[in-house]
């Protein structure tokens, strides 16, 4: 069975249920051990409310608690290989895999509690990058001779065609067109040079 | 880069902002297809051409 399988088993049993021992008992103790998934629910049935509680305590935050229970069975379910009840009791050994998705969970709250601050006080970030292109392309146009600039600004800001800066200019087509060439290659050298990258 | 690839960069600058007629711009892809370094050329001229259409849509002022 797969563990999404087995959280749904888990989590579908009812509180009171009650289950037949299998293969009998080791160490006196038939409820220690894992080793299917039928023991899983019982060992779920008989400590995931204590163990919401503990998770509960530490994380101060219902859904994350249940997420550390349903975590820990998980775990407990890829490791019940693991298991030796001749260590400690399934109690204590959910009990150290719940410690830790504790801590994981408390972990991967606070890092997303810090990318969410840093996006609450930087809510421009988009922005800011946008503009930091814009001020750097626009540096680049000043640093083009006054042929090339004039082409490449009606092209782009005013939005005409060559045959109308031809015009506008009175100029030839073809000098407009070799013109708006040599200002896109020496506005991409200067971009370069600023560590642009846009590609 | 032959004489004629040297002829087409004009072509290859107005096709980077997307203005070529239609009739060129059938020309010029024909040749592009076959032709690394204008290509190469058109791929280069067209990421500036884009970063400068963007900028220009933010209303950047200039002057």
């Amino acid at each position: 069975m797969n563990e999404t399988g087995l959280c749904n088993e888990l989590l579908g049993v009812a509180p009171d249920a009650r289950f037949v021992m299998g293969g009998g008992s080791r160490h006196g103790h038939p409820d220690e051990r894992l080793d299917d998934t039928a023991a899983m629910a019982r060992a779920y049935d008989a400590h995931a409310g204590e163990l919401y509680g503990f998770a509960l305590r530490t994380l101060d935050d219902r859904s994350t608690a249940e997420e550390a229970v349903q975590e820990t069975f998980v775990r407990a379910w890829r490791a019940a290989s693991r298991f030796d009840p001749s260590i400690g009791g399934v109690r204590t050994w959910l009990f150290a895999i719940c410690r830790n998705v504790v801590v994981d969970l408390s972990r991967s709250r606070v890092a997303r509690a810090n990318r969410d601050q840093m996006l609450v006080s930087n809510p421009n970030h988009d922005d800011l990058e946008r503009r930091l292109r814009a001020w750097q392309v626009e540096e680049a146009l000043g640093r083009l001779s006054d042929h090339h600039r004039q082409v490449v600004v009606a092209t782009f800001y005013e939005g005409l065609s060559a045959k109308e800066v031809a015009a506008a200019l009175s100029i030839p087509e073809g000098t407009v067109r070799s013109r708006l060439f040599y200002g896109l290659k020496a506005l991409r050298l200067t971009l370069d040079e600023m560590g642009w990258e846009g590609d | 880069v032959t004489e004629a690839c040297r002829d087409r960069r004009g072509s290859l600058a107005v096709a980077a902002t997307g203005r070529l007629d239609p009739a060129e711009q059938a020309a010029l892809d024909a040749h592009v297809d076959r032709c690394d370094a204008c290509r190469s050329e058109l791929r280069e001229l067209t990421t500036v051409a884009l970063a400068f259409a963007a900028t220009a849509e933010m209303g950047w002022e200039r002057d």
